[in-house]
């Protein structure tokens, strides 16, 4: 049996929006992730959190960014970073997705 | 708002979020995200408060963050083994901050044993620090005294004959320099202001270029002041009486005080606060050549370059070998010349021994303080035992855990700490106003830097000792055995459950002794009031004043200026009634021995030791109270025969039998060798007798007292007496009391003028002082003997959960259980209460001497103080007893 991992709820839907947006437009920059983010849970993600629940992802390896080379004169300088699901990020999300799904079959036929 | 220079957003939100930002490209990159926002944004002041808001927003998440998290990983590179994410000092804070709100009873206890324990040392090593400071003048370690040493411990002044091989030149090169001076109360007076009564120093030049010390405006002395070449003697002001008397004249120079009526010329002054000797207001020259003024000097030098104390004490052997052979000094004279470190004569090895053992036993309440506060850490370390073994069998680091313990302990001992010195710096001001008049000029009992290094240096230790005893104990700790076993024969802490009942014991027999001491200082105090409560003393205005001989050489000069004095005074319109004493009601009064005529004593200490006082007519109207019997005195019964006296009731009730003493005759008994006929002449006729006035301090409403008329042997010093009229306060009397005294003698001063009722408190002042701070120790150890108990018991109970447990599941009864658990506690408290007061028994008498209307074995204070320690020591037992059964038994017993 693997190792157990545990993915917040929050993780989840971060990961989940992460791999949303890049199968669409490739690796994601923070503000494109937040509003898809939004757009799936129809609530509002405090940018915050996103920040650090994306530095605790990148820390779990299980999240990726690099800097983008094109210079936006609107960020003053700064640069942006656009991020990725790490292939250890897809087999937490697949196990996750496994037990979730195991669990809910079970529920399931409980319920009826 | 500022805004950014090329239509940019707010500056200043960006720079706040930069600052709480990681300083790396992740940061950066946040914040340029934001400002991509902002732009994206409609234009308009929302845009910008959004954007304030956001930056506080996402910067507040990073608050606790590292400044600089491990370096960016590039794309595609292998990710980075998986690690627990460390745990941060602010976690452990946090962590710490919940532990302690989950008991706060206990979080509270800690705090204030630990306030306590910081508080009181540092009160203490203050008032050490304040009382052994240096001289403020250069080097004081130089400056040295020589003079007569009458015990091991004391040398002061020696008489003038034998100080004067010191000071020809050259004499003693062990000093290089050394003044002589002589210490007096002067009467002042001149047109600048009214009469007034100051300490003056007569000093040679070289006291001051001794000291090393200028004057503010000026001179010093020269050698020809003394000798009076300039034509009228000099005088030097202290900083203080320029201020007070010349309104800070600068042009004080060359002007004229009379000093005993004789004018001296103003030729400087002081700087502030310089008052040497010790609270002296003026300085006169010291003659050495006409010293007959001067019969008793002191001898201040300052030791040479290289020059040792022991070499000068040599030197001062051989000079007193001199004055012997010369006959100066015969041999039957006790003592002899010494030298001594000037700092010697304020305080002694002696006297600066006891404060710092005072400030070691002071100390000790810290270190209960923190043997208790880590017994109750202990005790809850025991609660959660299974828990931390649980931790530590699922890997958690024990150093994890150790870490832990120590924030929680260190948190609440640096808040107990800053609370002490917090507690600390006000009792500090405080003791620094109650001793400003009883210590020397130099002497400041103030919250310096020293003090309050001390003072964290004690929150340091206090932190160290409180977090590292319990955590050591946790390092310790079994993973296997909490776990197997329970708490089924656990022997943890047991070596330390002892030694903190034998504290607990110690803690309460010295709370006992300090509030049993407490309590008598206050009750004796209590004792006084009541018996003040007898005669007038708020309405009545006192002050003293002296006649000088030269000016009044005999008996009846004196006699004649007191009651032409009493007269005027007593005519005035503000002025209901006024007398003259020798000794104030209520202050204090001569102790002599007196016989009774007709009554045989066999031996002379059968002889009744009494009070006595010498009064003037009227005495008796101005305290409001009338004879009891016979009546009051006049003016004629001084100066006529019979002589004449008046007794007091207790007089009467002790040593006269209660029979009526109108008539009955009463002397001051003859001394060994006294002509006979000098004691016969002493006999005086009772014409009186008069209620207790308080003779002996007024605490003792029992004591015996007689009554002579003043004017049968005018004293040179005499204490004024006068009632204000109902609605006038005393002090509006002063003005009519110096201008009748002006009216007879514009030299003679009114000293001290203060109501009566001030002139008794200012005599009870130090035993307020010390029954404050008595009251005060007292209440940190009950706060420290009720932790102990605390600690004590919940240990009990901790240790005990699974007997307690299934005993209440077989059904034992709530109060067998509760008896479990606080008959430890029970066991320290009787035996520390016996103990108390049996130590405060034998400690409590040695009080006596120094307070009045102190009964050191007043019932009522050992049963109020006995019965206070008991309720507490029950109180905190009772608390953590109570876990005993409310205990849930499947809690206990299920979690197996």
């Amino acid at each position: 049996m693997p190792t157990p991992v545990f993915l917040g709820e929050f993780e989840q839907l971060v990961l989940l929006a992460l791999l949303d947006v890049s199968r669409e437009e490739g690796d994601a920059p923070a503000l494109a992730l937040r509003e898809r983010m939004e757009e799936i849970a129809g609530r509002s993600v405090s940018r915050g959190a996103l920040y650090r629940t994306l530095d605790r992802l990148e820390d779990k390896g299980w999240v990726d960014w690099a800097l983008d080379d094109e210079d936006v004169p609107e960020r003053g300088g700064h640069p942006r970073r656009r991020f990725c699901v790490s292939r250890e990020g897809l087999d937490v999300l697949q196990a996750s997705k496994e037990t979730l799904e195991g669990l809910w079959a079970r529920v399931g036929e409980a319920l009826g | 708002m500022s805004r950014g220079g090329r239509g940019g957003p707010p500056r200043f939100a960006t720079r706040v979020l930069r600052a709480l930002l990681p300083g790396d490209r992740r940061g950066r990159s946040i914040v340029g995200d934001l400002m991509e926002e902002w732009h994206a944004r409609p234009a308009g002041l929302a845009r910008d408060l959004w954007y304030g808001r956001e930056c506080l927003r996402v910067g507040a998440r990073y608050l606790f963050v590292r400044r600089h998290l491990p370096g960016e990983r590039p794309v595609g590179a292998p990710p980075r083994p998986r690690r627990t994410p460390p745990l941060l000092p602010w976690d452990d804070l946090r962590l710490a901050i919940r532990s302690a709100a989950k008991t706060p009873g206990m979080s509270v206890l800690t705090v204030l044993a630990l306030g306590i324990g910081v508080a009181a040392p540092t009160l203490m090593f203050s008032l050490l620090l304040g009382v052994t400071r240096d001289l403020p003048v250069p080097e004081p370690d130089e400056l040295v005294q020589v003079g007569w040493r009458y015990t091991p411990t004391i040398v002061r002044g020696a008489g003038f004959e034998v100080l004067r091989p010191f000071i020809d030149d050259g004499a003693v090169p062990e000093l290089s320099t050394l003044g002589l001076f002589n210490e007096a109360q002067h009467d002042i007076s001149g047109e600048e202001g009214f009469p007034e009564r100051r300490r003056a120093a007569a000093v040679t030049p070289g006291v001051f270029s001794t000291l090393e010390v200028g004057p503010a405006l000026g001179r010093t002395f020269a050698a020809d002041d003394a000798g009076g070449a300039t034509g009228q003697p000099t005088v030097i002001l202290s900083d203080a009486l320029w201020r007070a008397r010349f309104a800070s004249d600068p042009d004080v120079l060359g002007r004229t005080l009379r000093v005993d009526g004789r004018p001296h010329t103003v030729v400087g002054v002081m700087p502030p606060r310089f008052a040497f000797p010790d609270g002296v207001d003026l300085w006169l020259p010291l003659d050495v050549e006409h010293p007959d003024a001067y019969r008793f000097a002191e001898l201040i030098g300052r030791l040479a370059d290289g020059a040792s104390l022991d070499a000068l004490r040599e030197r001062t052997t051989s000079v007193m070998a001199g004055l012997r052979d010369a006959g100066i000094i015969g041999a039957e004279v006790r003592g002899g010349l010494d030298a001594a470190l000037w700092s010697e004569r304020a305080i002694d090895r002696n006297g600066r021994r006891m404060l710092l053992a005072m400030l070691v036993i002071v100390s000790f309440v810290l270190v209960i303080a923190c043997a208790n506060v880590a017994h109750l850490f202990l005790a809850r370390a025991l609660t959660r035992r299974r828990a931390t073994a649980v931790r530590l069998a699922l890997g958690s680091g024990r150093w994890r855990i150790v870490r832990q313990h120590l924030a929680e302990a260190g948190m609440l001992a640096v808040i107990g700490g800053l609370l002490g010195v917090g507690a600390a710096a006000v009792g500090v001001r405080w003791l620094a106003d109650a001793m400003a008049p009883r210590i020397s000029w130099w002497m400041e009992i103030r919250l310096d830097p020293v003090v309050v290094l001390f003072a964290f240096g004690l929150v340091g230790c206090a932190a160290l000792f409180t977090a590292v005893l319990p955590a050591l104990h946790t390092r310790r700790l079994d993973v296997a055995g909490p776990l197997q076993s329970g708490a089924r024969g656990s022997s943890t802490g047991k070596g330390i459950a002892r030694a903190t009942g034998g504290l607990v014991v110690m803690e309460v027999a010295l709370t006992c002794t300090l509030l049993v001491v407490a309590g008598l200082l206050t009750r004796g105090a209590l004792r006084n009031l009541e018996v003040e409560a007898g005669y007038q003393t708020a309405s009545v205005l006192t002050g003293s004043y002296e006649l000088r001989a030269d000016a009044y050489p005999d008996g009846d000069a004196m006699r004649a200026f007191h009651r032409d004095l009493l007269d005027d005074v007593a005519a005035r319109p503000d002025v209901a009634a006024a007398s003259l004493a020798s000794h104030l009601p209520g202050v204090y009064s001569l102790l002599e021995d007196v016989e009774v005529e007709g009554t045989g004593y066999e031996r002379p200490e059968d002889r009744p030791r009494t009070h006595l006082a010498r009064i003037a007519p009227g005495y008796l109207d101005v305290l409001g109270v009338a004879p009891v019997r016979g009546r009051d005195f006049r003016w004629s019964d001084g100066q006529e025969e019979p002589l004449v006296a008046l007794v007091n009731e207790p007089f009467v009730r002790r040593h006269m039998d209660g029979a009526d003493p109108i008539g009955t005759r009463v002397r001051v008994a003859p001394d060994e060798g006294e002509d006979p006929a000098a004691a016969d002449a002493r006999w005086a006729t009772i014409v009186g007798v008069v209620p207790s006035l308080g003779m002996n301090g007024g605490l003792d409403p029992d004591d015996t007292g007689i009554y002579l008329p003043l004017a049968a042997e005018p004293p040179r010093t005499v204490h004024l007496l006068t009632r204000s009229r109902s609605g006038t306060e005393p002090g509006a009397l002063v003005p009519a009391a110096r201008g009748a005294l002006a009216a007879l003698d514009a030299d003679v001063a009114l000293s001290e003028p203060r109501s009566l009722r001030s002139a008794i408190q200012a005599n009870r002042d130090m035993e307020s002082l010390f029954a404050t701070l008595f009251t005060f120790f007292g209440i940190a150890g009950l706060v420290l003997a009720a932790v102990g108990l605390y600690g004590l018991t919940a240990f009990t109970v901790g240790r005990r959960v699974r007997e307690l447990g299934i005993r209440s599941a077989l059904g034992a009864r709530p109060g067998a259980l509760v008896w479990t658990a606080v008959r430890g506690g029970a066991l320290q408290i009787v035996v520390g209460l016996a103990l108390g007061l049996g130590l405060s028994l034998l400690v409590a008498p040695a009080f006596g001497g120094r307070f009045m209307g102190y009964q050191p074995r007043d019932p009522v204070a050992y049963a109020v103080v006995a019965a206070t320690l008991l309720l507490t020591g029950t109180l905190a037992t009772l608390g953590p007893a109570r876990r005993a059964t409310s205990m849930d038994v499947a809690e206990v017993l299920g979690a197996e």
